[in-house]
């Protein structure tokens, strides 16, 4: 994806609470090249990994992604530091501005996730892998190339020249192969030879099985056929014809019954169908039959029940109506010998007077009684009985007159009329009892009468006529009840006859199958449909792996076609920047040649007479070399479009005066083609860089506090 | 290929040892002639050992036949295909490893698509395999053999070569 | 040409399988292309392995 593309590159960094960096400390790298000189401690390497961490996050920062062993120790935060760690990264990118922020909460664990956002020109704002996502999508480093193109650590300088993979990949690089490695490289991890030792290994188990099922002995098909003869079929009979034959039979037998019992028979299979179906189906049936007959079954209780009921309801009716007729005439002959109860009732009440009339009569003659046993007794206690003692007239019988007077008053003589009225009233109330007795029982069997006949309405269908259809009715009833129980029993017969049709039938396809594996098993596998798809998948993935592999394949031959036509430009980058450091004489010293094999192509660094050359270089050569290569990198990536930054800190380590003026030359020369961003400490490279021949150079001096507990960024 | 085919073949390598490759070849050689080719060589030159004009295109084939389900071909054998390919020959490699679910794999060569000096199984000749070429000879073949094997077993190349001469469109290179 | 021009070239050039090989290089430039195609290499494995398990079956 090479082309014209907008130089994404670093403009701003702002670093709070990070490594050395007490509070905020922002770096305007908006320059080609950016110089920051302070003596050890100052603070210098924390902004460099200040934008390592806002871009790599922990990648940058532990030992075993990192790399690089003295980081496993490293506490992000500032040494005392309240606050958060923040560091923003503002890069310009094409119509704009992007401003990268990681953020590690004050406190927080060095496994704990970063806050990693992205705020874009137009507002739009990403978070976590969107960010990742973005980054990579713009082509900007992952930690791996960064620390390959990008950057030069005191602790990495030699890796990019020592270590074959990482020289091979910074190379081709520089080559502009990047992409044909990616292909490469993004086929390599697909593992594709998964595919054909998958396949082998299936093919190899498949074997083996075929082999143990041509060793199999006959036992199962014996067996099978055993078991057919016991019920009553021939071997000899037992093929094809004979399992379509029965399991038509078999449906069609379960369509019959269906239809004589209502049941739905869309669900019932295809004689043709899959044979599993089929199974399935034959095992299901008579469950799904026995619940129609329990239906059926149930159906015939409740109508048998009714047909018992609507009977005895109907019985018992004509001796309540006779019972009702008989109590009604009872009733009504009484009401016609002795009349209405009200009249005997109006009779009563005429005697009931009397009798009143009649008590008061025997109380005026118990008073009047009273009176002449009073004037009796003073009759005979007076002087003279024979003198009345109120006129003292002679009353020589006035004892016997008052006597024979009460003898004549006497209540007794009331009794008669007594006796006589309450017998006639006692013969009154014994009629009004007759008649309300029969009146009761008639009433009683005219509801008797009217509950029977209530109960018989109510077992009749709706529209029956009572009178004219309950016979007609019952005998309806009964044929069902008939009907019902032969369903029943057909059902049951037909359950019974399907279990033994259906064990016949399975076992007929068991042996159709048994056979069919035994024919298999005696070589007849690689006909079968099964086996001719599994070639087909093979195949088609043989395909798959085939195209994967020619490609791969394609792009180291092309990448081996184009490093031969680019590798002139590449020795002569190499190598100017190498000589640039070292000096003149060295120039033609360094070349870039490619090995290749049947599945890479590597590339190594030599000298003239094609030795490797690190092993035949000093310390400070080695360093050159290694920075050589990163700006030979950076200058071919920046031609090629692509996003390129550098940044390295202290490079002039182990290089003498001479040389560190020559570094300053190669990196001055260097940031024509891509931003640099350098930290050095006072001397003979500061010294250089102030007087390099770099259009747009800016210095920063970076000193520690007066109390030496922060770092000052002051431009020089 | 039929199960009797394999058992056929097995018994017919446990006879004639280091022959079978050879055998094996004029057997399917026999299988060609026996579908509508028209003139079938037999050659011994690098790359090819079957030459046959079939619809007339010129068709060559590098038969490997293997006891241990992988086959090599080395740079020697490729340069010759690729000379071929380059003369406008259909060049194919005829692969039939050994085992009881193995058949012909009739492979179309295209030069840079299969790796020289390299044990390789069946799996990278299926991506190429020319299917409809295969089904012309499957039946053939296992007709072939079952006729033929006694033959090879008993009278060899001699025996074979017999065989092949009885076809007309049989020559000799 | 960048390399997936090139290599598409080279595609063409050899004349085997080549709209299965293209595809692959289309996909290839795709961002998420590595994992399709890693979907796409499994998905042949399991239908090895499903396929294997029928023949099985008809076997056993």
């Amino acid at each position: 994806m090479s082309g014209e593309r907008f130089p994404i590159r670093p403009v701003l960094l702002i670093a709070e609470n990070f490594r050395g960096l007490a509070k905020e400390h922002s770096l305007d790298l908006d320059r080609e090249l950016t110089v920051l000189v302070g003596r050890n401690g100052a603070g210098k390497s924390s902004l460099l990994v200040a934008m390592e961490w806002c871009l790599f996050g922990a990648e940058a920062t532990r030992k075993s992604d990192s790399g690089i062993a003295e980081r496993g120790d490293w506490s992000l935060a500032y040494d005392g530091a309240a606050g958060d760690v923040r560091v923003t990264l503002e890069l310009a990118v094409e119509g704009g501005l992007a401003r990268l922020t990681r953020c590690r909460t004050a406190g927080g664990k060095a496994r704990q996730e970063d806050d990693l956002l992205l705020e874009l020109s137009d507002e739009e704002v990403l978070r976590g892998k969107e960010v990742q996502d973005w980054l990579a999508w713009n082509q900007l480093p992952d930690w791996k190339a960064w620390k390959r193109s990008f950057c030069q650590h005191q602790e990495l300088s030699r890796a990019r020249v020592t270590e074959a993979a990482d020289r091979s990949t910074a190379i081709a690089g520089m080559l502009g192969l990047d992409e044909y490695r990616k292909v490469s490289d993004d086929l390599k991890k697909l593992k594709v030879k998964r595919l054909e030792q998958r396949a082998t290994e299936e093919l190899a188990s498949l074997q083996g099985d075929q082999l143990r099922a041509l060793e199999r002995p006959g036992l199962e098909l014996r067996d099978l056929e055993n078991q057919l003869e016991r019920h009553g079929v021939a071997v000899a009979q037992a093929g094809e014809a004979e399992l379509e034959r029965r399991t038509a039979a078999l449906i069609t037998s379960a369509q019959g019954l269906a239809g004589r019992l209502g049941i739905d028979d869309s669900g019932l299979p295809d004689a043709d169908g899959p044979a599993a179906e089929l199974q399935k189906w034959a095992q299901r049936w008579p469950t799904e039959v026995r619940r129609m007959l329990d239906v059926l079954s149930r159906e015939r209780g409740e109508l048998a029940g009714r047909v018992q009921s609507l009977g005895a309801s109907f019985e018992a009716l004509e001796p309540a109506r006779r019972a009702e007729a008989d109590s009604r005439n009872v009733r009504d002959r009484l009401a016609t010998e002795l009349g209405s109860v009200d009249g005997l009732r109006g009779q009563r009440a005429v005697l009931a007077e009397k009798r009143t009339g009649l008590e008061a009569e025997r109380q005026r003659r118990d008073a009047l009684g009273s009176l002449l046993r009073d004037a009796v007794a003073v009759v005979k206690d007076a002087q003279a009985p024979d003198r009345c003692p109120v006129c003292d007239q002679d009353r020589s019988d006035l004892e016997r007159a008052i006597q024979a007077k009460l003898d004549e008053r006497a209540p007794d003589s009331l009794e008669g009329e007594f006796a006589d009225l309450d017998a006639r009233d006692a013969k009154l109330q014994e009629q009004i009892t007759k008649l309300e007795e029969a009146g009761a029982a008639c009433e009683t069997n005219q509801r008797k009468v009217r509950a029977l006949e209530e109960q018989v309405r109510g077992q009749l269908p709706v529209g029956a006529s009572e009178s004219a259809s309950i016979d007609e009715l019952q005998r309806g009833w009964q044929e069902d009840v008939r009907r019902l129980g032969l369903q029943c029993e057909a059902g049951e017969a037909h359950i019974t006859q399907h279990r033994g049709d259906a064990e016949v039938v399975a076992i007929l396809a068991k042996l159709r199958d048994a056979r069919a594996r035994a024919r298999v098993a005696a070589g007849e596998l690689t006909e079968t449909p099964e086996f001719q798809e599994l070639q087909g998948v093979i195949d088609a993935a043989a395909g798959f792996a085939s195209d994967l592999e020619a490609l791969g394949s394609l792009a180291r031959q092309l990448e081996d076609e184009r490093s031969d036509e680019r590798i002139a430009s590449v020795n002569e980058s190499i190598d100017s920047y190498f000589s640039m450091i070292v000096g003149a004489s060295q120039r033609g010293r360094v070349r870039v040649q490619p090995k290749k094999t049947a599945t890479k192509v590597s590339y190594q660094l030599v000298d003239e007479r094609a030795r490797v050359i690190t092993g035949l270089m000093n310390q400070a050569a080695f360093n050159a070399l290694s920075l050589a290569a990163l700006f030979a990198s950076a200058e071919s990536r920046a031609r090629q479009g692509l996003p390129q930054f550098l940044v390295l800190d202290d490079p002039g380590q182990n290089l003498d005066d001479a040389h560190q003026a020559g570094l300053a030359s190669a990196l001055a020369t260097c940031a024509g083609f891509a931003p640099v961003l350098v930290a050095t400490i006072p001397g003979a490279l500061a010294e250089a860089l102030s007087k390099a021949d770099a259009k747009d150079v800016r210095t920063f001096s970076l000193t520690r506090t007066d109390d030496g507990t922060g770092t000052l960024v002051r431009e020089a | 290929m039929k199960q009797e085919t394999h058992r056929k073949l097995e018994q017919m390598r446990a006879e004639v040892g280091r022959d079978y490759g050879k055998l094996v070849q004029k057997l399917l050689a026999v299988a060609f002639l026996e579908t509508d080719v028209q003139k079938l060589v037999e050659r011994s030159t690098q790359g090819i050992d079957l030459e046959m004009q079939i619809a007339g295109e010129r068709c060559v084939f590098e038969v490997k036949t293997s006891e241990s389900n992988s086959i090599r071909l080395s740079a020697k054998d490729f340069e010759g295909l690729d000379r071929l390919v380059e003369d406008g020959a259909s060049v194919y490699i005829a692969a039939l490893m050994n085992g009881p679910l193995e058949s012909w794999i009739l492979a179309r060569y295209t030069p840079g698509e299969f790796p020289a000096g390299k044990d390789l199984s069946s799996f990278p000749f299926r991506a190429h395999r020319d299917s409809d070429l295969e089904r012309r000879i499957l039946t053939a073949f296992d007709r072939v053999v079952d006729r033929d094997v006694h033959t090879a077993i008993t009278r060899r190349q001699g025996g074979m070569d017999e065989v092949l001469q009885g076809y007309p469109a049989w020559g000799r290179a | 040409m960048n390399a997936y021009e090139d290599l598409e070239a080279k595609v063409r050039a050899r004349g085997v399988r080549v709209e299965e090989r293209l595809a692959i290089l289309a996909k290839l430039q795709r961002f998420d292309g590595g994992e399709q195609l890693a979907e796409a290499l499994d998905q042949h494995e399991r239908s090895i392995e499903e396929a294997a398990a029928k023949v099985r079956k008809v076997i056993r």
